[in-house]
């Protein structure tokens, strides 16, 4: 074992500068470099590299970032859930909402094409509510809920609610391993 | 606090609070840019690559577990996402950059702070030797120097995010530090840098 007078290993100094030694290590460390020169400077050359590192600065995130990740978003969820069933009004790009305004023509025109009444899902969600039985997590029905929600009793439809994070999930694992490799590596960290 | 907060927020974005998740959006939305832009220079495919990192957090947002730390998911999913983009533009040859270092769009870099012009070429030189060295660092190396240094990422955090041990962390960012003291001393002492 080495003498505390002896000179400290750059690797000791340089986890000294950087915050990363603790307890009796860097108590020695501190003391070391208090009175060593030699050490000192290897300090201080870490010091200057790291204030040279900052001079690489990059570019920030472009004006249209924002707008297209809500396109991406708008359309991703209108491809798990429907528009309808989006809490995200105010996220959606305007032609996301010209989307949704087209939609809502096409389908009440379908609807009275078809001379069946087919009871919109926020209304039923409401009315849901009204008879007293638990509302779903979601804030209104999504269109695909409501397309297949015809003449459906009202524990059918609540079904139908019940199996959408199902859906959601199956979507999620197909798109997204990292996750699972993260949980197990929580699970061991604990 | 920050991460309590981030905590509380996705836990939200979980419930379907869309406001939640535009918080955490313009809270991650320029640190992940900066990551990637280190990361895998090209500014646009930073860009893409930070916008795949939000679509995923969206998307798992029902499995994420508040006994995982946000800012280690999040760049957790960035590095992986990085490490394959470098991977596949590497191929199978050797190291990608070097041969497109000056055929980066101008405009599309806009700078944090806006320097003279005088000030900005020697910006641009002394970020020019930067770049370089720390592309040149393997990249499990460039990725726990960029998070270290430029995310300010704590390098315990490092170590989750690169499921590493600790140790194996603080070796890892010494042994990057030593490869960019060596090769930016010369410019240091220069004055170039
Ligand atoms: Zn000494």
């Amino acid at each position: 074992m080495k003498k505390d007078t002896s000179c400290l290993e750059r690797e000791q100094i340089f986890y000294f500068a950087q915050g990363m030694l603790e307890g009796r290590e860097a108590e020695r460390a501190r003391g070391h470099l208090a009175v060593c020169p030699a050490c000192i400077q290897t300090a201080e050359g870490y010091q200057r590299l790291n204030h040279a590192l900052d001079s690489w600065k990059v570019s920030g995130p472009s004006a249209w970032f924002e707008s297209r990740l809500q396109a991406t978003l708008a359309s991703t969820a209108d491809e798990r859930r429907g528009f309808f069933g989006l809490p995200w009004g105010r996220w959606l790009a305007p032609a996301s909402l010209a989307a949704m305004v087209v939609f809502g023509i096409v389908m009440v025109h379908a609807w009275r094409q078809s001379g069946r009444y087919s009871q919109p899902a926020v209304l039923t969600s409401a009315r849901l509510a009204r008879s007293g039985q638990a509302q779903p997590q979601i804030q209104s029905a999504p269109a695909s809920v409501a397309e297949g929600a015809e003449a459906k009793p009202a524990d059918e439809e609540m079904t139908l609610y019940k199996n959408l994070p199902m859906l959601e999930n199956y979507d999620m694992l197909a798109n997204f391993d990292v996750l699972s490799e993260l949980a197990a590596d929580s699970k061991a960290a604990d | 606090m920050t991460v309590d907060s981030d905590l509380e927020l996705m836990l939200r974005v979980r419930s379907g609070d869309a406001d939640s998740f535009e918080v955490l959006l313009n809270r991650y939305r320029a640190p992940l840019v900066g990551y990637f832009s280190r990361m895998v220079r090209d500014p646009a495919l930073a860009e893409d690559l930070a916008q795949e990192v939000f679509l995923r957090v969206y998307r798992a947002r029902d499995r994420y577990r508040p006994n995982a730390r946000f800012t280690t998911w999040l760049y957790r999913i960035a590095t992986n996402l990085a490490l394959n983009a470098i991977r596949d533009r590497k191929g199978d040859g050797p190291l990608e950059v070097e041969s497109d270092l000056d055929m980066e769009p101008a405009a599309a870099r806009i700078p944090d702070k806006k320097p003279s012009a005088e000030q900005h070429l020697m910006d641009s030189d002394r970020e020019r030797l930067i770049r370089e060295a720390v592309e040149e660092l393997p990249e499990n190396q460039r990725a726990a120097v960029i998070l270290h240094k430029y995310q300010e990422v704590d390098y315990r955090q490092i170590a989750k995010v690169l499921n590493v041990s600790e140790g194996a962390v603080k070796s890892l960012l010494f042994r990057a530090y030593e490869n960019l003291r060596r090769r930016l001393e010369p410019f240091m002492k220069g004055g170039q840098l």
